[in-house]
Formats: C-alpha cells, structure tokens, sequence
C-alpha cells in the first residue's frame, strides 16, 4: 500500500486524487477544512434541491413518499 | 502541523471539527441508543474519516427488535423531531421491520440527509459480525461505533464494488494504512465470501 501511494507523483484519474487526497489528509489536518465545507455545502444543496422538487413540510412528505414508493423502498 | 487522526486507546480519533452531517447523526444516535445497539456502515464510514463526497442517506445496522421495545424507540424518535417515511405509525413502520426491510428517518423540517435503519438478524453472518466487532470513532465531542475499518475496505471491494465504493475503500486503505492489519483481511474475507455464497 505505501508503495501504491507513494509511486504516483501526478493525479490522473479520480482514484489518483483520492489517494493523494486520503495521503495529504493523513499528514496534515487542515484538509479538513474545505472536507467541511464541501459537506456542509452539499447538505445545504441537496436540501435546496429537494425543496424544489417535492415542496416543503407536508407537501414534501407525501410527494418524498411517493417517489420513494415508485423507486421501491 | 496536526496528523487528520490518531488513536486512543482503542478509539480511531479524526482531528476535525463536526459538520452538518455529523450533527445529524449524532442527534438521531443520541435518541437510537436509548433503546437499541447500532452500528454506522458504509458511505458514513468514509465520509467521517474525510472522503471528500456527499451523500443522501447514512446507513445504520439494528438488531431485530420486538414490537413493543421498537414502539417506544419510534415514538421516542416522533418527539425528538424526526419522521419516518415508511409510515407516521409504530405499528405501520413495524411491518417494515418485521420484513427485514429498512425504514428511513428524516429531520422535520428539512429534506436531506436521511437516516437508513437496517434490521439485521443472526442469519446475516457477515453483518452480525461486523456488529458484533465494532470499532469505536471520535470526533469532537460525537463517539459512535463503525465495523473494523479491514471490513469495511473488503466489504466495499468484495461486495458493493461500484467506483463509488472502490473510492471508498481506497480512501480508507490510504488514510488508515499504519492502523490497518493485514492479518485481519484474510479472517474477514472468509466470513465475508461465506454470506456471499
């Protein structure tokens, strides 16, 4: 495993980011400063998204409901 | 310059500050585990540990519970602010349950993430193991049980196996490459190809 990490000096593909992003991460903590803001982001999106999609409180159960149904869980 | 994890003891220690998605699920696992064991699996796993993806649903294996016992827990969830999408009733998510199927649990008032509660039973070899072998993980003030973190990598790569969950499990494999141990993957490749037969 060091071997596979270490070998690689430019990211290609997505897998070569994730292991120099998982390598940096382990080394020093700060990535876990824009780790946070990509989450924090995309809860935010995604409840945005939803919103839009099947309304809010009620409205948003029952439309969230039946599409779930329809995808079979 | 601070390392993204250390360990203590036997808790996985991640050096970090908690985000939203952590907060959820430490809201429902405070509720949860009043009444019921648990274990976090999969996409929250890596996440948790700082895979730089998102996510709609955070899973979570339970034991099989009696009606009863499962009432109280559902209700206790209801006046926590949380619903179910399965049913606004016990009795109903019950059926559910009673199936072995999953019930999601979101947050009033908002729309995303959900919380995919998992019934599993003895019969479930590999996911009675992981449950019964869990690893413990920290961040901030939020403790919570994951699966030995050999598991989960194997499980990715045996089991689920899309980029996704090949991602993952690198991500893990990287990170945790001076915790990992590498006598552990051949112990729970077995019990994993035994479910997978």
């Amino acid at each position: 495993m060091k071997e596979i990490v270490s070998k690689k000096k430019v990211p290609v593909t997505d897998m070569d980011y994730v292991v120099l992003y998982a390598r940096n991460l382990k080394m020093d903590n700060k990535h876990f400063r824009s780790h946070k803001m990509l989450i924090d982001s995309q809860i935010k999106s995604s409840n945005s998204f939803f919103k839009n999609m099947f309304g809010d409180g009620e409205e948003f159960k029952r439309k969230s409901r039946e599409y779930l149904k329809k995808l079979g869980k | 310059m601070m390392n993204g994890y250390s360990v203590e003891g036997d808790i996985l220690v991640i050096n970090r500050d908690l985000n939203e998605l952590d907060f959820f699920v430490r809201d429902f696992l405070e509720v949860f585990k009043k009444h019921s064991d648990y274990l976090i699996v999969s996409g929250f796993v890596s996440i948790s540990t700082g895979r730089a993806r998102g996510t709609e649903d955070i899973d979570m294996l339970f034991p099989l519970m009696e009606e009863e016992a499962f009432m109280e827990l559902f209700n206790n969830l209801l006046d926590e602010g949380f619903w179910c999408y399965q049913s606004d009733t016990a009795q109903g998510a019950y059926e559910y349950i009673r199936a072995l199927s999953s019930i999601r649990f979101i947050k009033k008032g908002m729309q995303n993430p959900n919380m995919e509660c998992i019934p599993i039973t003895p019969e479930r070899k590999a996911k009675y193991f992981e449950f019964n072998n869990p690893q413990k993980i920290r961040i901030g003030d939020f403790e919570f049980k994951i699966p030995p973190i050999e598991f989960e990598i194997l499980y990715k790569e045996l089991v689920l196996g899309s980029k996704k969950d090949l991602e993952d499990a690198m991500h893990l494999r990287v990170l945790f490459v001076d915790f990992i141990k590498g006598e552990r993957f051949k112990e729970y490749e077995t019990v994993i190809r035994g479910e997978l037969k």
